[in-house]
């Protein structure tokens, strides 16, 4: 059945994640609450993620391009991303979200020139494992609807 | 009142409503819910016919619904006047069909039929337009800045089988709330439309404007709005920030993420508010309206919310007594403690 072997990829890949570092327990507790009622809820979130994400590493690519950089308000953007992260279970990204926020503290341009392109690569990856897996979700979706008609 | 009269007999014969008493602990078996409710009077004047009940609450099957006896007849003959007429034959029922969020609570609604001596009381329900819902969980308005932490506190709190609001700052908070600045005594404002019931504010700690630990102030400090209990989340484990939190009024502070465990820790300061809900009401010599607890809200199961729910036995059949001598006259509140769940 086409479906079963959709959803062994699915989980190889989201296991994968998780043994990478990718992806830690909180993104099970996610899984947790997604139920009959609510079949979107994980991809719901995982896209709001990366729009949230993106809409952060841009104004940072900003902030850290000006010649003087308010080091606050990159702070205050890396703490957003390190929520969200955290809140989601993107643990690659939360601790490289930690690290930048240790160079925000000490003013440190390089370093954080280099966290940001650590976080970035980081996202990047994840976003790519992320969109993987929710073309895979939507294709067993599209089975089960077709299997109940 | 021709017309009243009538109304009220039709009543009498025909089904009164729906109340749904939701119980959060102190129930844990078919006994329980048993002593609870057989033998209640209801305010409304009603008889206990039968019950629906969650099929997910308990292990074992339920029983049938069943007659209940009134406890009309267990009371003394000389308070008040015997029903003249037999009493209504029992109904079946079906069961209701609750989501699976709804395997922590359980849900018993009682069938009521109006009773003739208690016509007052039923006229005046009736009037207040007693709502009656089928589920009426607790509520609790969740304020966070991020898109992604609402979204999430939002799920884990319907998971609980809780009803949520969210905000994305704690001013949009306040105002939902019918705070106003100058609240230093109960006020008698009529109710500002906005304003919604909650038994509960769970609050991000760090937001842009005003922080978790400003909005909790805030609340603390308005008369109307102080009972309310609120919980601080915050994604740093500061504890100087967590006794600061707690030391303002904070019931409970929760590291971010919020985990579906964490929320059975809402639970009882949830029912600790309800029952200081009841308990300003009844310091009040005479509840003369709906409004008494300050927190005016233009829904008539406001204050039901704080008569219902009592997680002791006791108070629950207390506050059921309270309609029930027909020689006193019923205040308006009558319908709270009905709730409407």
């Amino acid at each position: 059945m086409a479906a079963t072997a959709l959803r062994e990829q699915l989980n190889g890949l989201v296991n994968s994640m998780f043994a990478e570092g990718l992806l830690d327990q909180q993104f099970q507790q996610l899984q947790m609450l997604q139920d009959g009622s609510t079949p979107g809820f994980v991809a719901e979130v995982v896209t709001l993620f990366c729009e949230d994400s993106e809409r952060i590493l841009t104004e940072l690519t900003k902030l850290m391009d000006q010649a003087v950089v308010d080091y606050s308000k990159v702070d205050a953007y890396v703490h957003q991303l390190k929520g969200s992260s955290s809140s989601v279970g993107a643990q690659n990204v939360k601790l490289a979200c930690i690290q930048f926020r240790q160079f925000c503290e000490e003013n440190n341009k390089e370093g954080c020139v280099r966290a940001l392109n650590v976080v970035k690569h980081e996202y990047c990856h994840l976003r790519s494992k992320f969109e993987t897996m929710l073309q895979l979700e939507s294709r067993i979706q599209a089975y089960e609807n077709k299997q109940q008609n | 009142m021709g017309g009243g009269k009538e109304r009220i007999e039709k009543g009498r014969r025909r089904v009164r409503g729906l109340l749904a008493l939701q119980f959060k602990n102190g129930v844990n078996s078919w006994e329980d819910l048993d002593e609870n409710l057989v033998g209640s009077c209801f305010p409304c004047g009603g008889i206990l016919v039968g019950w629906l009940i969650s099929p997910l609450s308990f292990p074992s099957s339920p029983p049938p619904p069943q007659r209940i006896q009134s406890s009309e007849s267990k009371r003394e003959p000389n308070q008040h006047q015997p029903n003249p007429s037999q009493p209504p034959p029992p109904l079946l029922l079906p069961f209701l069909h609750l989501p699976s969020s709804y395997d922590h609570s359980f849900i018993a609604a009682v069938v009521v039929e109006g009773n003739q001596q208690q016509q007052q009381q039923q006229q005046e329900v009736e009037e207040e337009g007693m709502t009656v819902e089928a589920e009426a969980p607790f509520h609790v308005l969740a304020v966070d800045d991020s898109l992604i932490d609402r979204k999430l506190i939002e799920r884990l709190l319907k998971t609980s089988s809780y009803q949520v609001t969210t905000v994305e700052s704690g001013s949009k908070a306040l105002e939902l709330l019918g705070f106003r600045e100058d609240q230093s005594s109960t006020p008698s404002v009529s109710p500002n439309q906005h304003e919604i019931e909650v038994n509960l504010v769970i609050t991000d700690y760090c937001m842009p404007g005003m922080t978790g630990y400003d909005l909790l102030k805030k609340i603390k400090g308005s008369s109307s709005l102080k009972d309310i209990p609120v919980v601080i989340m915050s994604s740093e484990n500061v504890p100087s920030r967590i006794s600061r939190c707690l030391e303002g009024g904070a019931e409970e502070f929760f590291l971010k993420p919020v985990q579906l465990s964490d929320l059975k820790r809402l639970r009882p300061h949830i029912l600790k508010g309800k029952s200081n809900c009841k308990g300003q009401k009844q310091q009040q010599p005479q509840p003369e309206n709906n409004n008494n607890n300050g927190s005016s809200s233009s829904s008539s199961s406001s204050s039901n919310n704080c008569s219902n729910n009592q997680s002791n036995k006791r108070k629950a059949m207390d506050a059921m007594d309270e309609g029930l001598s027909p020689g006193r006259t019923r205040p308006r509140f009558s319908s709270d403690s009905l709730t409407v769940v």
